[in-house]
């Protein structure tokens, strides 16, 4: 019996297990084939500003299902979560014509574009469906914000998650949707500013289709016996599995200042099980 | 339904029993397309509600006291050793339990699961002593002292527990209902959000998610419900069959699945009759037929676990089963079973797993030596190793023999004023240690004299981490090793999380629990590979019936031991009692006791029965594996229904 995983018709790829892949499949195969999530030692302010930027997600949340946020005075981050609350609030006033539905989940498994994207919030208005992403401050907040706009757009996690929801929409709103009444927004609550705005296209859509099956079909033909550490040493630095290939150090300091970093953190879970 | 209906799946509401059934389950809920899939057990759900939720039950508990922005959950090795904690000092200090011979440990275990099971049952905490002494035949003072002091530990646990926004199991069933279920806002959102359930297993069902299937089934435009009969053997945990037939049954329609599809026929009536004559001492008869095998008794356990493993020798290389076609049942299903079968299926190039979590960390060597590492590490937890530790460290990471390994190991301990590994310039030791490993030895002898000499010391699952990379791992170590490791920093970080809350050095506490026998985290890919793989199964009846497995061919060890009646009445404990069809009024007696063991032997024997497709092999022995002599019932009833 064939026990890779990548053969399993209920293993979905996520825009972060095909990027873990092309980092290095090595990394790939120990995360998600194996189960091996070994964490990164972070610092405590990293650690800090991952909690704090959890419980921005969860409190925007519970704000667009409509109950009290659950923020109290003497949280961690109180001050900044303060500020991201109400810029959400204030960008986000909640109307009755749009059905807002956070923290949603679409699935689709066509051949082999087996495919999970997870939304921080879908919002259904009568011309269309909006993607909203939350991306909370990293470390470093002079960042470009154009270049960071730029990157997001051409991102991995756009294409998944436009692609899907184009796919799938006749689920979330039991009609068919055009491409061009899909956007998609990245969205930072400080300072307050859209990151990057896409608007879909049916060209896009079909690009992204062969760029998502291109990739995927490349996992699944990966022969992990022709693994070539070189190709992928670039990457090491920042593994956390660099002891096991290299028994080298992982450089902590430089792992923090890499961008997808905080996103990686909490990289997306293989299974519902609880 | 969301295919063909096009019913958005996150409205359908799947509850299973545990992650055994939610794998099978997963490859059953596989779609072209969908949205969520909320494929969970009733207390994954409770959590996830209350995690979400949390604001609404802040504002409906004035006890919680942390007004954090999410609940934290503790797992039962932190309840039960935050409990344990309360009572060893009680113990101690002013004599509670006086008379009680059970290890604290076990009491730890018996007063947090009391605490569920009156949770799952709509029981007051504070009642629990009462409920427990008013159904005693016996009434003594001293019993009455013994359930009072154990409700004034669960009530200050509790009490604690709540005031920091932590919770057990028992405690978010009580908020989920009391501040939850009642807050008209959850309500609706809950209605609106769930429009169709689907349940597995119904019969074992704890009493409030019963109520739970009854508060939703108005609301809800479809529900199915798997029931089978003839269950009920979860009642350990809590599950109370007659409350489900009590609650659900009549309300919902019933088609009947009149076939067994696990069984053959013969196997069926078997099954059936062996039933009646444990429950009902209806005589019956039953032609003994090939397929099913009675080993005669032999004298020691550990001579019928060697039997058994030549008989699976046997079915797999002259009769030509598989060996995943092969399940052994043992209600002691404990690593010494696993090692003694193991030892003879390996000679053969087979393997046994154990579905039955039962590996305690310390039993992999691997982890041992990280334990060993941190105690070396850290002298100010006062935790000093033991010299056969310090030799298997050694042995492990120096590679050098066992007399050698034993001498330094006896010199590490003697260094003062605390264990460690003595200076190069001590005689005698670089011929012990060999010139070869010189560098390795000075390496590790520094890297623990630099990390002894650190300000503030490492939480000991990054401390884990950290010297499973920079020490032990080498090119040798095995996948099985870094799984266990990581199991191991697993069950640390997340004991240390929870326990680090209530001011107490929670890493010490952890290489407390572990040298006693904390037991190793399971992963989900073990699991998948325990329910798929080609090797013959072990199990303890409960977790394989809680399984969606059958197999071909079912072999059940020791059926003439008593562990096959396991007494519901304890020290401090009575499942029976705390539930909710018990009568308060009423007396539990030794009759009462006598026909819930039977009761529960009958159900368990003819479940497992209707799960062996083809051959049902049984052994014996004489005396346990205390060397008591076994005299259970159910090896008699075998003998009394069969006839030649």
């Amino acid at each position: 019996m064939n026990n890779d995983l990548r053969f399993f018709n209920y293993f979905l790829f996520t825009q972060q297990s095909i990027s873990t892949f092309e980092k290095c499949p090595l990394k790939f195969k120990k995360r998600y084939l194996e189960g091996l999530k070994w964490k990164s030692v972070i610092s405590e302010e990293l650690n800090r500003r991952r909690e704090i930027g959890n419980n921005f997600h969860i409190m925007a949340h519970r704000y667009f299902l409509g109950i009290d946020t659950g923020f109290t005075e003497g949280i961690e981050g109180y001050e900044e979560l303060s500020r991201w609350i109400e810029a959400l609030k204030t960008y986000f006033p909640k109307t009755d014509d749009a059905l807002y539905l956070p923290e949603y989940k679409l699935r689709m498994a066509k051949e082999t574009l087996r495919l999970e994207a997870n939304f921080d919030l879908l919002v259904v208005k009568k011309g269309g469906i909006e993607i909203w992403d939350w991306k909370t401050p990293g470390k470093n907040k002079a960042v470009d914000e154009r270049l960071k706009g730029e990157r997001l757009k051409g991102s991995l996690q756009s294409m998944v998650y436009l692609f899907v929801l184009k796919e799938q929409a006749q689920r979330v709103v039991q009609r068919e949707i055009d491409c061009s009444n899909i956007r998609m927004f990245y969205w930072q609550p400080e300072p307050v500013s859209v990151l990057a705005e896409i608007s879909y296209t049916d060209e896009m859509h079909e690009e992204f289709r062969h760029t998502l099956k291109r990739k995927i079909d490349g996992i699944l033909e990966y022969d992990y016996g022709s693994f070539d550490k070189k190709l992928y040493r670039k990457n090491c630095m920042y593994c956390e599995f660099n002891w096991f290939c290299n028994n080298e150090r992982v450089d902590f300091e430089a792992v923090e200042e890499d961008e997808d970093f905080l996103d990686q953190l909490d990289w997306d879970s293989i299974e519902e099980l609880r | 339904m969301v295919d063909t209906l096009k019913v958005p799946s996150e409205k359908i509401l799947i509850l299973l029993l545990n992650r055994t059934q939610s794998l099978e389950w997963r490859t059953k809920t596989f779609l072209e397309g969908s949205g969520a899939i909320l494929r969970t057990s009733y207390f994954g759900f409770i959590q996830e509600e209350i995690r979400t939720y949390y604001p609404l039950i802040l504002k409906n508990c004035n006890e919680i006291g942390n007004r954090d922005v999410k609940p934290v959950f503790l797992t039962f090795e932190a309840s039960q050793f935050l409990v344990s904690i309360v009572l060893d000092w009680r113990r101690q200090k002013k004599g509670a339990f006086a008379g009680v011979t059970s290890f604290s440990d076990r009491l730890a275990i018996d007063m947090t699961s009391n605490l569920v099971k009156a949770a799952i049952s709509d029981i007051p905490y504070s009642e629990i002593g009462d409920r427990l002494y008013s159904a005693l035949e016996k009434k003594e003072d001293i019993k009455k002292q013994v359930y009072k002091e154990a409700d004034d530990i669960i009530r200050d646990y509790r009490k604690r527990c709540m005031e920091l926004g932590i919770f057990d199991f028992g405690m978010a069933v009580e908020l989920y209902n009391k501040c939850l279920l009642t807050d008209e806002t959850y309500r609706n959102q809950l209605f609106q959000r769930i429009n169709h359930l689907i349940v597995d297993n119904i019969e074992e069902c704890v009493p409030s998610e019963v109520d739970f299937i009854k508060f939703l089934l108005p609301k809800l435009k479809t529900c199915l419900l798997g029931y089978n009969h003839e269950g009920g053997y979860g009642q350990a945990f809590g599950s109370n069959h007659e409350y489900v037939k009590q609650q659900l049954i009549d309300k919902i329609e019933i088609v009947e699945m009149n076939r067994s599809h696990t069984c053959k026929d013969f196997m069926y009536e078997f099954s059936d009759m062996l039933f009646d004559i444990i429950e009902n001492s209806t005589p019956c008869k039953f032609n003994m037929r090939p397929e099913i095998e009675r080993v005669p008794a032999l004298e020691l356990r550990s001579d019928m676990l060697e039997r058994a493993g030549d008989r699976i020798i046997e079915l797999i290389e002259d009769e030509g089963y598989n060996p995943s076609d092969i399940a052994v049942i043992s209600n002691y299903a404990d690593p010494v079973t696993e090692f003694v079968i193991a030892r003879t299926l390996e000679r053969h190039g087979y393997e046994i797993k154990n579905l039955a979590r039962m590996n305690k960390i310390i039993d992999n060597p691997f982890s041992q030596a990280l334990i060993t590492l941190a105690q070396l590490c850290h002298p100010a937890y006062g935790s000093v190793p033991g010299r056969d530790d310090i030799r298997a460290l050694i042995r492990m990471v120096l590679k050098i023999d066992p007399v050698r390994s034993s001498i330094l190991a006896g010199e590490v301990l003697a260094q003062r004023p605390f264990a460690q590994f003595p200076d190069i310039e001590f005689p005698g030791l670089v011929e012990r240690v060999g010139y070869y490993n010189i560098e390795k030895y000075e390496y590790i002898r520094s890297w623990i004299k630099e990390y002894r000499e650190r300000e503030k010391p490492l939480q000991i699952h990054e401390f884990f981490q950290k010297v499973f990379l920079e020490i032990l791992l080498s090119g040798e170590v095995s996948q099985k090793d870094i799984i266990e490791a990581k199991k191991l920093i697993d069950s640390a970080e997340s004991f240390v999380n929870v326990v680090s809350r209530f001011n107490r050095n929670a890493s010490r506490d952890f290489l407390d629990i572990a040298k006693k026998g904390i037991k190793s985290a399971e992963s989900i890919f073990e699991l998948e590979e325990k329910l798929n793989g080609n090797f013959v199964l072990m199990s303890t009846p409960v977790a394989y019936l809680s399984s969606p497995l059958k197999s071909k061919v079912l072999i059940l060890l020791s059926i003439s031991s008593n562990n096959w009646t396991p007494r519901s009445i304890k020290e401090i404990t009575n499942i029976h009692v705390l539930t909710k069809t018990w009568n308060e009024k009423d007396i539990y007696t030794e009759e009462m006791e006598e026909r819930n063991q039977k009761h529960y032997l009958a159900v368990l024997i003819r479940s497992l029965l209707k799960r062996c497709d083809e051959k049902l092999i049984t052994f014996e022995s004489m005396l346990s594996a205390n060397g008591y002599e076994n005299d259970g019932i159910l090896a008699d009833y075998f003998d009394e229904i069969l006839t030649k």
